[in-house]
């Protein structure tokens, strides 16, 4: 069987079923989240735990394959030996929207998990699927603190101030490039780009001198234009981001939107760069760093542990492993959102016992040394500053250096809001990625393709919202 | 007549490079594959492209075996496709014998509304069965994973061609001969389309050897769970673990290359039969 294009089944599934798992319950008109109420400290029995008398067993779907499988199974199993009231039970589920496809079709029956880990993009489809305990509701009947977590990460999850999911894997995008073909091309090492017009000098300097093939390697992914509008302080869609209250229009069609288009399409056009398309491996644009073809590109900080291990062989002496915070549109005042996944706790057909479960373990995940094992063996970014300050953390910076910039950006350069909260947000993504695609193949001119975006993302909002209202 | 042959012989020799260049497109991606999977990882990586084996690691394809928890999932994968083949191919030898052999009311009406299946998309039928599975219990567990597939439209119609050409005079020796329908089933007509019950055991196998999404769906537990999701496991890895993704999809393809290799003479024979009458 081959490939079919995943947005007929996205479609089926996320917005049939959805409108049919939230059909019952609409009677709260315009209101998102199911009430005011939806956070309410009662909803989640933190103390349930006590009465338990035999281990409680919770199931946790979660999307981490190779690498970062390993490392969340190792710490299952440090938490189900750390204590005898909860075992949690992990299982695979795929890809982030897999994960998410598999959730929505089990809203219908009695098959849910009690943590689902899932991607930023779906928090609106979360919410919209009733099945949810707010860690908001939680944290309040725990009296537990955030003030040790960025407020950045916080921010990302929370809508009109509920916390929706636990935090929990945090990523976001960086600059990778290979400091020996900066030399070669007579480039600082030191002082990578970080601007539109700078990444486009550099891949002509490092193209003219033959230090690598192209200068620049192109992913063609929404979350960079999405980045991008950010750090320049732009909202993708209306509502502020969908925060303010549900999206309903797509509003990249802007300035900043359109150098981005027109930075990629210059790079293309004057065969500065290597196109990978969608890169749906998640590593041909970093191979293409390893192969000199290119000797820049950018991509998800969760990439530096595989990096490092590869460079670690010794096989690629024409290769030096730099890494640097995002270039950016000039003079934006906002800052980089976060990327990443988050822990939701399921409500629906849990008992009390379960929940207290499921929050314990979210939790402890949560704490200092967890999140520090964590980025230690994935390169996730810690989301607490007093995971920073253990010494494993500070030994692992000390060697290497590149596993501080991401955090080091979010630190420093976080956005000012959180990123956007769209109930389709497949079909939002597909759009840009379809006009990139008619850009960089069929010669679309930068902003017809930009606004064709524009057009098809609103559609994708409105279908869903209609579905769903 | 020299400048004939000549041009014989240029035609020839033009087909033949055509073959080969044809032939080597097919084959230089699992070419590649097979090389890839027992290289350590860095090599996938260098510049001028691996093109054949050099640093043989063969470790990779016991650490695919469990990362990927393949043996597990192999073993579930082969009961799975076993039993959906054995399923399509009573199914649709029976089907197929009805259409072909007996006459009854709206006979044509029925068989294009068999056909009418091949039109929908597996899309479409994925919901409504996955709420029968749910609905019988049977989430997680072998039959749910098999009983969906066990007819097929494709089948029917491949083995009704077959039966169509069972010559007319075959059937009426076989009625003078006292055969009822399943004699002449089971001794006339299943052995004389053996090709296309072979090429139909070969095609299902493979398509249920492949199935992803469904199991993903209707299963949870690593017990019930089937190859290509703990190859999904793998392709989720890192840059430093791509050759794991090779060894992975070459352990998984392996049974598949057996089975071609032991239809192949009948799997020719069943994709030209029915190509010429007679």
């Amino acid at each position: 069987m081959t490939m079919t294009p995943r947005r007929p089944l996205a479609l089926l599934l996320l917005l049939a079923l959805l409108a049919a798992a939230c059909g019952g319950g609409g009677d709260d008109g315009d209101s998102r989240a199911g009430g005011d109420d939806v956070a309410e400290p009662d909803r989640c029995p933190v103390d349930a735990l006590d009465e338990a008398t035999s281990p409680v067993p919770i199931t946790f779907w979660h999307a981490m394959g190779g690498a970062n499988g390993e490392a969340l199974t190792g710490l299952v199993h440090a938490y189900n030996a750390s204590q005898d009231k909860v075992r949690v039970n992990l299982v695979f589920q795929g890809t982030y929207d897999e994960t998410a496809d598999k959730y929505v079709t089990a809203l219908r029956g009695d098959n849910l998990p009690n943590i689902v880990q899932l991607e930023e993009t779906k928090i609106q489809l979360m919410m919209d699927s009733k099945s949810v305990l707010p860690a908001q509701a939680c944290a309040d009947a725990a009296e537990y603190d955030f003030s040790n977590h960025l407020p950045v990460v916080v921010e990302q999850f929370t809508v009109e101030d509920v916390l929706w999911p636990m935090p929990f894997n945090v990523s976001n995008p960086i600059l990778f490039f290979n400091t020996k073909a900066f030399e070669r091309a007579g480039l600082d090492p030191n002082d990578p780009p970080s601007t539109f017009d700078e990444i486009v000098e550099y891949s002509r300097t490092i193209k003219e001198t033959g230090a690598a093939r192209n200068g620049f390697a192109i992913e063609l992914s929404p979350w960079y234009v999405e980045q991008w509008l950010a750090m320049a302080g732009e909202f993708v869609v209306d509502n502020e981001n969908g925060r303010a209250g549900r999206a309903a229009a797509a509003t990249f069609d802007n300035e900043t939107a359109l150098q981005v288009y027109e930075m990629l399409n210059t790079l293309v056009d004057e065969g500065l760069a290597v196109n990978t398309g969608r890169n749906p491996s998640g590593q041909d644009h970093l191979v293409a760093l390893g192969t000199g073809d290119a000797a820049m590109t950018i991509g998800t900080s969760a990439a530096i542990g595989g990096i490092l291990a590869v460079l670690a062989t010794g096989q690629f002496p024409d290769v030096g492993f730099g890494a640097a915070p995002l270039p950016g549109p000039e003079g934006g005042d906002g800052g980089v959102l976060v990327g990443g996944a988050s822990l939701y706790l399921v409500e629906k057909g849990a008992s009390d016992a379960e929940k207290a479960a499921s929050w314990d373990f979210v939790r402890w995940l949560n704490e200092p040394e967890q999140q520090a094992t964590w980025h230690e063996g994935t390169g996730y970014i810690p989301i607490r500053t007093e995971a920073v300050d253990l010494p494993e953390v500070a030994d692992l910076w000390e060697r290497q250096p590149q596993y501080r910039v991401p955090y080091d950006q979010l630190l420093d350069r976080g956005a000012s809001f959180g990123g956007p909260v769209i109930g389709d947000y497949e079909g939002f993504r597909e759009a840009i990625i379809e006009s990139l695609e008619r850009m960089i193949l069929q010669d679309k001119a930068p902003a017809e393709a930009l606004a064709e975006a524009e057009a098809a993302a609103t559609r994708a909002i409105e279908d869903y919202n209609r579905r769903v209202s | 007549m020299a400048a004939e042959r000549r041009a014989g012989a240029l035609a020839t020799a033009g087909r033949y490079l055509l073959l080969t260049f044809c032939a080597v497109v097919v084959v230089l991606p699992i070419y590649t594959a097979v090389v890839l999977s027992f290289q350590p990882s860095y090599r996938l990586l260098q510049f001028p492209r691996v093109l054949w084996p050099s640093d043989v690691d063969f470790s990779t394809f016991s650490r695919a075996w469990t990362t990927g928890n393949l043996g597990r999932y192999m073993l579930n994968s082969a009961l799975v496709s076993g039993i959906i083949v054995a399923g399509q191919v009573v199914t649709s030898i029976l089907a197929a014998y009805a259409f072909a052999f007996l006459r009854f009311p709206f006979k044509r009406t029925i068989f294009v509304l068999f056909l009418a299946t091949l039109m929908v998309p597996a899309e479409v039928t994925i919901v409504a069965n996955y709420e029968t599975m749910q609905n019988l219990g049977w989430l997680d567990t072998y039959q749910g994973l098999a009983v969906p597939f066990l007819a097929t439209a494709f089948g029917t119609f491949l083995l009704r061609q077959a039966f169509l050409q069972v010559p007319q005079d075959l059937r009426d020796a076989a009625a003078l001969d006292g055969y009822g329908h399943r004699g002449f089933l089971v001794g006339v007509a299943v052995p004389l389309a053996r090709p296309a019950i072979a090429a139909l055991t070969v095609f299902s196998f493979l398509l249920a050897w492949n199935q992803y999404l469904w199991p993903l769906l209707v299963t949870n537990s690593d017990d019930q769970r089937t190859v290509q999701i703990g190859l999904k496991a793998l392709s989720a890895a890192n840059l430093n673990e791509l050759n794991l993704i090779m060894a992975g999809t070459v352990i998984a393809a392996l049974p598949i290359f057996v089975l071609l290799l032991a239809f192949q003479r009948q799997l020719v024979r069943g994709l030209t039969s029915g190509a010429l009458k007679g």
